[in-house]
């Protein structure tokens, strides 16, 4: 186990290949439990990211970023690589869960909020990131560039933070109203700069 | 609301996978989402295109605890669950419905007329759903040497998305995996020959099931879906 991390670590080149959660995906889905351990070795670190920023407290991340593996184990034959790369369908099942987990918790539990507070200021990558942005990273990266900068920041929130409409509202001051025609009309013209 | 507005619907599937549909007005949509395919597709379309951004996130190592559970999650289903198809209870559950089965297949097949029995099959099943109630009637008929072929009889029509198929499967006593038999169209009878890999697994078969796969069936040659039928198969 040690040992694939420290290749995996070793071989940037070979094992970060864009298509490569892809193929590890379709041995996944012939029950290649070796697979699945690279494939999370790849891919873990920036999904439990995801789930951190979203949920805000670790064991929670932790138990969703297991869910979320123990999914992909299960429906690895449902990903169909013309629909999406490979990281996309996972984040989608991280997110699912994750969303799910808000739904489910007392509104009243204190979060640790203190820690990452950091985050708020930036939702953005930096321009080094995106050298090695896929092409559909670098396109919705470039749709949410187009938008006007209260839209985007309203979608950022909500997408990385998991935030509701009201929560978005309350974060940037704004009324409830008004966040939610900018996540609306955001959407929208995500969604034309975003069409084939 | 009018979910047949596309507009609407584009909205909904947008403001769903961001995340900020939540509450009652989630769970709506989810509802909506098991019954109709075409928003199944705005709500991948859109998980395909905006969760790319996870990409930009700083990665941050879990530990180390977060894969062995992972691992020993995998490893209990795989011996508590080896597979439907091997769990005792099913077996005995068969093995109470087996004479029902043979009686209302004899009546079946004395309603055939003479020209479609001209062999007698050998083997037969009934496939019932989760709550016992009779979908198919199977009657293999076998040409030594030869292979087989597999006469079906719905005797429930059964509702389909455009987009799914059903797929029949052979279930080996013991170990092993299912075996496909071919699909099965939702409704009407009609013989159709046996794939040469069902028929060397024949003689091994105690069972045979349906399940619900997408359309053309199972991508991966082992069932994927939910099962929905079953039944003993019985040499006749």
């Amino acid at each position: 186990m040690v040992r694939s991390r420290e290749n995996a670590a070793a071989q940037p080149g070979a094992e970060e290949m864009p298509d490569m959660p892809a193929r590890l995906l379709a041995r996944c889905a012939l029950r290649d439990e070796g697979a699945l351990e690279r494939l999370y070795r790849l891919t873990a670190p920036r999904l439990f990211a995801l789930a951190l920023r979203m949920l805000k407290r670790r064991d929670w991340a932790e138990d969703v970023l297991q869910d979320c593996f123990f999914a992909v184990w299960r429906h690895a034959a449902d990903y169909r690589p013309e629909r999406g790369e490979a990281l996309a369908w996972m984040a989608a099942i991280l997110r699912n869960r994750a969303l799910d987990w808000l739904r489910r918790v007392d509104p009243e539990t204190p979060l640790e909020e203190e820690a990452f507070t950091e985050w708020a200021t930036d939702e953005r990558p930096g321009p080094l990131d995106r050298v090695l942005f896929s092409a559909a990273a670098r396109a919705v990266e470039d749709c949410l560039t187009r938008l006007q900068p209260r839209q985007r920041h309203a979608i950022t929130f909500a997408y990385y933070q998991g935030l509701t409409h009201e929560e978005v509202a309350q974060r940037l001051g704004e009324p409830l109203g008004t966040v939610k025609t900018w996540i609306r009309r955001g959407l929208e013209q995500l969604r034309k700069c975003l069409a084939p | 609301m009018n979910y047949d507005d596309p507009l609407l619907r584009q909205q909904l599937a947008g403001e769903y996978v961001l995340g900020t549909l939540r509450g009652r007005a989630r769970r709506r949509f989810e509802r909506l989402l098991l019954a109709d395919p075409a928003l199944r597709d705005l709500v991948e379309d859109w998980e395909m295109k905006l969760n790319p951004l996870v990409e930009s996130m700083a990665p941050v190592e879990p530990p180390e605890r977060v894969w062995r559970s992972i691992r020993a999650r995998i490893a209990l289903a795989r011996t508590e669950a080896p597979g439907w198809w091997n769990r005792l209870a099913l077996w005995r559950a068969l093995a109470a419905t087996a004479v029902l089965a043979v009686v209302a297949l004899g009546i079946q097949l004395a309603r055939l007329p003479a020209s479609a029995v001209e062999s007698p099959p050998t083997r037969v099943a009934v496939l019932t759903g989760a709550q016992g109630q009779p979908a198919w009637l199977l009657a293999v008929v076998e040409k030594p040497g030869v292979g087989g072929s597999l006469r079906f009889t719905v005797l429930q029509p059964q509702a389909v998305n455009p987009d799914q198929s059903f797929e029949l499967w052979l279930i080996p006593r013991g170990e092993g995996a299912p075996v496909s038999a071919g699909l099965l169209p939702p409704s009407g009878s009609g013989v159709q020959p046996l794939p040469a890999s069902a028929w060397h697994s024949l003689s091994r078969a105690g069972a045979v099931a349906v399940s619900l796969e997408p359309k053309g069936g199972s991508p991966t040659g082992a069932p994927t879906g939910p099962v929905l039928f079953q039944g003993a198969l019985m040499a006749f």
